[in-house]
């Protein structure tokens, strides 16, 4: 007997699987990524009587197929690793369909038990199911639960560790298929037998019944294996299929489907389920189902919540983001007090101070983000949404579950793509969520905002609320547009099926909301947080270096000494000694000081990397209507969009320029020469569409599980941009100066 | 357009394949996208393998099992369907898949 125990937990999605896992290991989990994959592995220990029993929860699924990431991930799982036992969460109220997963575990071989969830809900739909009668019928043991409140739960984790402590060969369950498949298993498995044809990973007529589902893991698997046998089995299973085809019109998975869904019924058929009501009682959720998915206050009351969701997330979370802020700019200034001038300030202050602070700013936006999710998603609500909206969606070749991920993202302007690339998670089909979080950072977020409020106030003030608002309508547009155009290209492929589960709403648990929403806030800390110091500092380095070259600082100290020779020494005692505000001349020359400071700034921007990259870009960008002081903005605003408003300040030696301080510098742009309307909308129209920041990159990455992805989202995005931005300009210069 | 039809009678219509004949009758065959809000029917094929198909078969979609029209979204697509002891919803064109035993109205 060892004292650790391994145990799988898996069953169908909205089981409880989660909650269960939650229920058993509470903060003890551990959440990791399987290989290769973006599916997440949860891991956790149970402690029973000082046994340690270790739990990994598999992804929810509905069945055992290789179609999805999720179901070839929990197969390999449970074949590769051979856990003691798999504990499978079947849902009180909806036995039917869960067993079907069940009726696959049996066929694998791997001993299960059975943790009958919301035993309390199935009582209350009058629902009353006699455990020992279905146990004996099943041959395994069932426990019955409640996840939410723990009852339960420690029985099934008594009887778990009995079920895998007992001695003797476990046989997978011969479930059968009617004459023919039957027929044709048997000679399958004898052969397969008898060449060890891949038995030592799975059981024989396991791998039989896959030849004749068309599994292509399997096949694919076998091949390798042995090429010939392989082939024979081929050509014996489809003679079946033919014989199938001819005689039932059926496909074999179809006829295997049945059957399973057979044996289910022949199980349950008397004496296992009791029920009061009749089957198609309404249900409470069905009630509220009638008003939030009712055709006209449906879409008004999704409305509300989306924008309640909103104002909670972005309201809430102002104060700990303004605190967080804070604190880094006291750390930033204390950096730079008891630094001395030099490289290594800059770098501490411009670049990992700036850098770190720009994403753990995020965190409480983050935080309040996924709770609210979380919410929706765990009473049920996010399903709908969904669902009512997937009409509209669908068009674009997105589907319903889009629409959460864009307005995270800025489809109310003020959003951030982070949270909203991160929130693609709940979409299921791989094509459609990869091209909702290719699309989401063309939402207007919160950091463009600044951006967008400097130029219009700049030069459409008359009309502010309107431009605004037709910023917003664009993006939306632009967005859904560009999903269309990848869906016909990079993306292309036919819609996937939307078949997806209207759970029954049920009130979340704070354990879960608050367990969702740490685990998601915590990797996004962990993950990007690393890359993104790299990057910070990068950047820092591209914006600082090289310094500017001795003979031009020599110029700079020389118009510095002219400045103070002007002045009296009094006065410049007095500036120098002192701190503003100055009176009189001393205020005079601490301003003349202080431009000249300004200049030199601009002057060594231009002349770093970045700087020459931006210069040198004015080639191209003049298209566009861009200068050589946008480029630079611009490129800084890759690593956030924060930097451009504050970047632009620098270029044209503004200084220090806070965002929401911008009064001086739309100013100045308004005067500028080279400024004017049409400008400001290319630039606009670039600035919303092109590469995104960073840590949106970064994200985008990991969700798409290959960097090549995050990558294109930069050069595509760009590309894009500067062509909108082009044709804005190009257009507008012919009109505006007729 | 909402039906106001009971169904809770037991009707002609059996379980399994086949059972409804074509011609005048109780029982009449029709697709599920042509079904109304709270008629119930029993699936009789599923013309569709694949994906797609594959994932009718998980959410219980299989020939023999009873479902209701729950409801539409408010663009008519998708449909929620009651299945088993859940509610699934399918777009129209996947609905269109599926033909479904519907008892007739008595007496409309």
């Amino acid at each position: 007997m060892s004292s650790t125990v391994k145990i799988a937990l898996a069953g169908n999605p909205n089981s409880g699987k989660t909650t269960l896992f939650n229920t058993l290991t509470g903060s003890r989990q551990h959440v990791g990524n399987y290989p290769g994959v973006t599916v997440e592995k949860k891991e956790g220990v149970y402690h029973l009587e000082g046994r340690s029993i270790h739990i990994v929860d598999l992804p929810g699924t509905y069945s055992l197929s290789a179609y999805s990431v999720e179901e070839v991930v929990a197969r390999d799982f449970l074949v590769n690793e051979k856990p003691g036992a798999i504990v499978n969460i079947v849902d009180a109220t909806n036995l039917e369909r869960n067993l079907y997963l069940t009726t696959q575990f049996f066929e694998l071989g791997i001993p299960v038990i059975i943790a009958l969830n919301m035993i309390d809900a199935a009582a209350d739909r009058g629902i009353q199911i006699k455990t020992e009668v279905l146990a004996e019928r099943l041959g395994v043991p069932v426990v019955p639960i409640v996840a939410r409140n723990g009852q339960g739960v420690n029985r099934l984790m008594e009887e778990t560790v009995r079920l895998v402590n007992r001695t003797g060969v476990w046989q997978p369950k011969r479930i059968s298929y009617g004459d023919d498949i039957d027929h044709l298993l048997l000679s399958l498995e004898e052969r397969v037998k008898e060449a060890g044809f891949l038995t030592s990973i799975y059981p024989a007529r396991w791998i039989g019944l896959k030849y004749l589902e068309n599994d292509d893991q399997i096949l694919a698997q076998g091949r390798r294996e042995n090429s010939e046998l392989s082939a024979d089995l081929e050509k014996e299973v489809a003679g079946v299929v033919g014989h199938l085809r001819d005689t039932l019109d059926s496909e074999p998975e179809a006829v295997v489907a049945d059957h399973r869904y057979g044996y289910i019924k022949a199980i349950l058929s008397e004496g296992v389920i009791v029920r009061k009501h009749d089957l198609g009682r309404l249900y409470l959720s069905d009630r509220l189902d009638i008003v939030l998915t009712h055709r006209l206050a449906g879409p008004v009351i999704m409305g509300f919540i989306v924008f309640g969701l909103y104002h909670f997330t972005f309201t809430y979370s102002e104060w700990p983001v303004a605190l967080l802020e804070n604190f880094f700019g006291w750390l930033s200034g204390f950096v730079d007090s008891a630094l001395p001038e030099g490289a290594l300030k800059s770098l501490l202050t411009a670049g990992i101070i700036d850098g770190v602070g720009g994403v753990l700013g995020f965190v409480p936006l983050i935080m309040f983000m996924f709770f609210g999710i979380a919410v929706l998603e765990d009473s049920g609500y996010l399903a709908r949404v969904a669902f009512m909206l997937d009409r509209v969606f669908r068009i674009f070749g997105l589907n319903g579950s889009s629409v959460m991920s864009y307005i995270i993202s800025g489809g109310i302007a003020g959003g951030c793509a982070v949270p909203g690339v991160m929130a693609t998670r709940t979409l299921r089909s791989p094509r459609e969520r990869m091209a909702t979080l290719l699309t989401a950072p063309f939402m207007n977020c919160g950091a463009k905002l600044p951006v967008l409020a400097l130029l219009i106030g700049a030069f459409f003030s008359a009309n502010r609320a309107k431009y605004m608002f037709f910023f917003t309508l664009l993006a939306w547009a632009v967005a859904l547009l560009v999903a269309k155009f990848l869906r016909l290209t990079v993306l292309k492929g036919e819609a996937t099926p939307f078949v997806l589960e209207l759970p029954p709403y049920r009130v979340p648990t704070l354990k879960g909301l608050l367990i969702h929403t740490w685990e998601r806030t915590w990797e996004y800390i962990k993950k990007a947080g690393t890359v993104i110091l790299g990057i910070s500092i990068v950047l820092w380095a591209l914006m600082t270096y090289p310094n500017l070259p001795p003979e031009k600082e020599r110029a700079f100290e020389t118009s510095r000494q002219q400045i103070m020779t002007t002045y009296g020494s009094e006065v410049v005692r007095q500036v120098e000694k002192g701190s503003p505000p100055f009176a009189g001349e001393a205020e005079e020359l601490h301003e003349e000081l202080l431009e000249l400071k300004r200049e030199r700034t601009a002057m060594d921007l231009r002349y770093s990397v970045a700087g020459r990259i931006g210069t040198a870009l004015e080639e191209v960008t003049r298209i566009a209507g861009f200068d050589w002081r946008t480029n630079i903005a611009l490129v800084g605003g890759i690593a956030a969009k924060e930097v451009i408003v504050s970047t632009l300040g620098t270029a044209y030696s503004l200084g220090k320029v806070e965002a929401e301080e911008h009064i001086s510098i739309a100013e100045t742009l308004a005067e500028d020469p080279t400024w004017n309307p049409v400008v400001a909308l290319s630039v606009l129209i670039f600035m919303s569409y092109y590469a995104p920041c960073f840590v949106t990159v970064v994200c985008i990455s990991r969700e798409a599980g290959s960097w090549k992805w995050g990558a294109f989202s930069m050069v595509f995005n760009t590309l894009f941009a500067f062509a909108l931005a082009t044709i804005v300009y190009q257009v507008g210069s012919l009109l505006y100066l007729n | 357009m909402v039906s106001f039809w009971k169904g809770r009678k037991r009707g002609t219509c059996k379980a399994g394949v086949n059972q409804c004949a074509p011609g005048p009758g109780k029982c009449r065959r029709m697709r599920l996208r042509e079904m109304k809000r709270n008629q119930r029917g029993r699936i009789a094929a599923i013309k569709q393998g694949g994906e797609l198909g594959r994932r009718l078969r998980d959410m219980g979609l299989v020939p023999g099992t009873e479902i209701t029209i729950q409801k539409r979204a408010p663009l008519y697509d998708p449909v929620a369907l009651r299945v088993m002891g859940s509610v699934v919803s399918l777009r129209n064109n996947e609905a269109d898949l599926i033909e479904v035993d519907v008892e007739e109205e008595e007496a409309a």
